[in-house]
């Protein structure tokens, strides 16, 4: 099984925490682990007029501070970006018109409203003899987003698909450019990272069915934090897409072939997430950073692109634009865009050793934030620098004798962090780290101690690389 | 929650659960800011290696007050030092004329023969304690003669290991302490020797009973039982009771002898019985320190001379035996402070209904994940609760989250459970205009999308916990797990005792076997079995 966490995370710390949650768990835990003080807020605070956005913005507004100064962040998305920045991206005509005054390339179009009479519209589209897409004005997610529409009868179809699933009353219709679906994360002159994305597709064993093939797929997917909850859904306008090229669930693809499933590529329609970063030409990045910077007040982004041999045109802006999908791509590198958002915000930290094996517990935060019992929470600050850390066993008459306790109120007087836990053979295990290599090696001869009912006979000691978190913990 | 003495203040019956002891002080004055509608934040003292002691603050946005306990910031450092060491508490009392117990502090300079020389000198009866020793530990009382002096003072230097220490006259008296803030006295409460109080019919072993149910109803001192022991029964010897007398109806029997056993004592209030020259003494004390505008006198009280000595200023008393007294009334401390703090909020409305999970923010302070926590604002207008009965809805978390996200939106508190009916219940409260709209979102949005069968509309008087909580649905599974294993402990019981059984009737077969008259019959029986031949 694939892993998916690169070096400075892993499993444990995002356990139970999904979707855009990660985005804010992300860019709050690197402003953190470099001694920022962290709080986060409930969703609406008069601290802040930052626009939240979508379902449910509970637990993704914080605020990341240093002596001299305070960003406040909405997701992945700082203070630094304007409402009005936000409002732009929204709003997919707007952001294309001014995309289109800077000079970025972008695919040709018009707009028009459920109000305009269908014949015309269609009339208005089909001058052209060239595909085109059909998407919602205000939508998100890929919601809606119908690509290489090519006659009048699949356009009809759509757009009442549109209207009736998702409640749209504004549309663009634009030039459908063949080429590769880029999202690339711009902060300032540079990009963060880029990733492709390619519709929900199967590649043939030569025994599975089309079906089979996909759970099998989904099972991969569901072992990545960001496609665990974007896993491929089989649904009529997939049996539907699949007809079109003769092709039933059933089917037994050839080893080594590939079935494309969706239409669009977005990874919530189960598309493939491929990291790009390092293989992207210069004249894309130009276009990325040029998209960005068109929108006042933007400053950080993501970019979605649609690249071919010869051109890179914009179709879309997202002020909020996920960092999940870049940190947990399903192939390629991870890209660590909270990293470069928070080097955005806070140069100063740029340089700040840190050690990536702290984190604090996220989701018992959220578990609070979201029934709104605690309005505001701040979070311990992180003990900054390289830590160091050991494991020690600790055998004997030591369990039911209070042994974690003791350990738990040592560790806190050291200033160390941690965790005890009973082993079932009944000997102790307690963690220990913090910056001071003395106070952790010494811990082991307090172990030998232990509170006055334990009687200790010996104490192992191991080296620990893994993570801990802030505080000690009795497990 | 057991039952609750209506002497006390009916608000403080809406403790959160897992809180006791000097938590309730803590929760008592939190809770009082917070329900008149003060921002409550709980702060973990700074530095992640100093023990955890906790403070909270209470703002209404323009200012910020800070409380460690019952102590607020008004209360300045220099305050807190000078009663925490004696002498320089004493020199203050002396200067402005305050009763105090006349003895002499002595430091390490001092040789034991010295110390003694000065008790002679002062006169018998008298107290030698440790200049700053805690709570009680290493105080020595009516030293009577020169050789028990001797011993009192080397037993508290060398055993004890305190090389300060105070010497007083024993004063004859009772133990009261005196709430003054703002000037005034706000509570009093004397702590008397463990006793019972006949009804005429009961022993004093049932009495004793009696006392201990009450006194586990005390949030402050339910851990703090009367314990039948030889002690006690030979103080009653003493006395001409035992364990089986029976008092006579409204007769006080005391348990323990005077001044021992100081855990089984009980608080009773005396706020209104105290002279008003005795108060005075209580009042000036406090005056006579600067910078200490509230605190607890801790003072000796000789009732039949009506005359008064301080023994000790507190300025971080503990405050829930004011609140939770054995006998009389309870005095409302926690009030009379943040009336002291934020005289504005005085007249606001209290919203008693709420209560926040001080259990939730101590374990996060505790294991530090987190330094400061604020607990949500409750809102200052009308509010009012409903509950509403669903039938025929299946709780999937796709509805319980559509439920809670409308009730928060709305800033209403609640919750959403199954009832044992399998019905569901949903309580919200917050202003009428807010639970209006969540009704009509249950009724025009959320009753078609997930097939509602019927919603009744009810009051709900219950108090609840701040925030929107789903209760999730008993797991079937793990309820049948729980059974099963209940009932396989049920089985090996019974196998246990049947073995038991089994053994005990062979032993008893054993002994038939090895008794006397088997013995005895024994050869009769051979010859017999061999006569059968």
């Amino acid at each position: 099984m694939a892993d998916f966490y690169p070096f400075w995370l892993d499993k444990e710390m995002l356990k139970g925490v999904r979707r855009f949650n990660i985005d804010a768990y992300l860019v709050a835990l690197e402003g953190w682990r470099r001694g920022l003080s962290l709080t986060f807020y409930e969703h609406r605070t008069a601290k802040t007029d930052m626009k939240l956005i979508g379902f449910d913005p509970v637990g993704k507004l914080f605020s990341l501070s240093s002596e001299d100064k305070k960003h406040f962040f909405y997701r992945t998305r700082g203070d630094k970006i304007s409402n009005e920045a936000v409002d732009i991206g929204t709003d997919k005509e707007l952001a294309k018109k001014y995309l289109e005054i800077a000079g970025v390339p972008v695919p040709e179009g018009f707009s028009f409203t459920s109000e305009t009479s269908v014949e015309e519209v269609t009339e208005l589209i089909f001058q052209k003899n060239s595909p085109f897409v059909l998407k919602p004005t205000f939508g998100s997610l890929g919601k809606g987003v119908t690509t290489n529409i090519q006659t009048k009868e699949f356009f009809k179809e759509s757009l009442e698909y549109i209207k009736e699933t998702f409640d749209y009353s504004d549309f663009i219709a634009e030039q459908h450019i063949e080429g590769e679906d880029i999202r690339v994360y711009v902060v300032g002159d540079e990009i963060a990272a880029a990733t492709k994305r390619i519709p929900a597709n199967v590649t043939g064993d030569g025994t599975s069915s089309i079906k089979e093939l996909i759970v099998a797929k989904n099972t991969s997917r569901k072992e990545n934090p960001h496609t665990v909850t974007r896993l491929i859904k089989i649904d009529d306008r997939m049996k539907d897409y699949l007809k079109k090229q003769n092709l039933q669930l059933s089917h037994v693809p050839d080893k080594g072939e590939t079935v494309y499933l969706k239409g669009e590529s977005n990874i919530s329609a189960g598309g493939d997430s491929i990291d790009v970063t390092d293989s992207i030409r210069p004249d894309v990045r130009e276009v990325a950073v040029a998209a960005v910077k068109a929108i006042p007040d933007l400053h950080h982004a993501g970019v979605d692109m649609i690249v071919n041999d010869e051109d890179a045109v914009v179709i879309e802006i997202n002020s909020t634009g996920s960092t999940a999908l870049h940190t947990f791509p399903l192939f390629g590198e991870s890209q660590n865009v909270a990293e470069k958002i928070i080097d955005y915000y806070f140069p100063e930290t740029k340089n700040q050793i840190r050690s990536n094996m702290l984190y604090f517990d996220y989701r018992i935060i959220l578990k609070q934030l979201r029934s709104n019992s605690i309005k505001q929470i701040e979070i311990t600050d992180a003990t900054v620098g390289e830590l160091y850390a050991k494991r020690y066993i600790i055998s004997g008459k030591v369990q039911k004798v209070d042994y974690r306790i003791w350990a738990e109120n040592n560790a806190i007087r050291e200033g160390l962090h941690g965790y005890a836990r009973n082993l079932k053979n009944g000997d102790v295990a307690v963690v220990v780290a913090g910056l001071d290599k003395y106070k952790v090696d010494n811990f082991k001869h307090l172990c030998y101690k232990g509170p006055e009912r334990a009687s200790v006979k010996n104490v192992r000691e191991f080296v620990w690389k893994s993570r801990i978190r802030i505080g000690f913990e009795i497990k | 929650m057991g039952n609750f003495d209506e002497n006390w203040l009916p608000h403080l019956n809406n403790r959160p659960p897992g809180i006791s002891a000097y938590r309730t002080d803590i929760y008592a004055m939190a809770s009082e800011g917070w329900r008149r509608g003060l921002t409550l934040k709980f702060i973990k003292a700074p530095g992640y290696n100093i023990s955890p002691s906790l403070k909270y603050s209470l703002s209404d946005g323009k200012k910020e007050h800070v409380f460690s306990v019952a102590r607020g910031d008004a209360v300045t450092r220099d305050a807190i030092r000078i009663c925490e060491e004696k002498p320089l508490t004493y020199y203050y009392l002396k200067k402005n004329n305050v009763p105090i117990p006349e003895g002499e502090s002595f430091n390490d300079t001092v040789d034991d023969h010295e110390i003694v020389e000065y008790g002679k000198k002062l006169g018998f009866p008298l107290v030698v304690k440790p200049t700053d020793g805690k709570s009680g530990e290493g105080v020595i009382t009516d030293i009577k003669t020169v050789e028990e002096l001797e011993n009192a003072v080397k037993h508290v230097r060398e055993n004890l290991n305190y090389k300060n220490l105070i010497i007083e006259r024993f004063i004859v008296g009772i133990d009261y302490r005196v709430y003054v803030i703002d000037g005034y006295v706000a509570g009093a409460y004397k702590r008397i020797t463990a006793n019972v109080i006949g009804d005429g019919k009961s022993t004093i072993s049932e009495l004793i009973k009696l006392k201990n149910l009450k006194r586990k109803n005390n949030p402050f001192i339910k851990n703090r039982s009367i314990k039948i022991n030889q002690d006690l029964k030979d103080f009653l010897k003493s006395n001409n009771y035992s364990l089986t007398s029976i008092p006579a109806e409204g007769k006080r029997v005391y348990v323990r002898a005077h001044g021992t056993y100081f855990k089984e004592r009980d608080p009773v209030d005396v706020t209104d019985d105290m002279s008003d020259n005795l108060k005075q003494i209580a009042v000036d004390a406090v005056a006579a320190i600067p910078g200490l505008p509230h605190c607890n006198v801790d003072m000796l009280i000789n009732e039949e001379e009506k005359i008064g000595f301080i023994n000790e200023i507190n300025s971080r008393p503990q405050i829930s035996n004011h609140l939770f007294p054995m006998e009389g009334k309870a005095r409302d401390i926690p009030k009379a402070i943040i009336d002291y703090y934020f005289p504005e909020t005085i007249d606001n409305a209290k919203r008693n209904k709420y209560y926040f999970d001080l259990r939730f923010i101590y374990e996060t302070l505790w294991s530090g994940n987190a330094k400061e926590v604020t607990v949500p604002d409750v809102n200052r207008g009308k509010i009012i609760s409903k509950r509403f009965l669903l039938s025929g809805v299946d709780r999937t978390r796709l509805f319980d989250r559509n439920v809670r996200k409308h009730a928060i939106l709305l800033k209403l508190n609640g919750y959403i459970k199954t009832l044992e009916s399998g019905n569901t219940s949903i309580v919200v409260s917050g202003t009428p205009k807010r639970v209006r709209q969540f009704k009509d979102i249950l009724n025009n949005q959320l009753k078609k999308r997930f097939k509602i069968q019927s919603i009744t509309e009810k009051f709900s008087s219950r108090n609840l916990k701040v925030g929107f909580h789903i209760i999730q649905k008993k797991n079937v599974k793990a309820e049948e797990m729980e059974n099963l294993k209940s009932e396989l402990k049920k089985y090996k019981n019974q196998v246990n005792k049947v073995k038991e059984e089994k053994k005990q009737l062979e032993d008893e077969l054993e002994s038939i076997k090895n008794s006397r008259s088997q013995k005895i019959t024994q050869p009769l029986r051979t010859f017999r079995s061999k006569f059968k031949k």
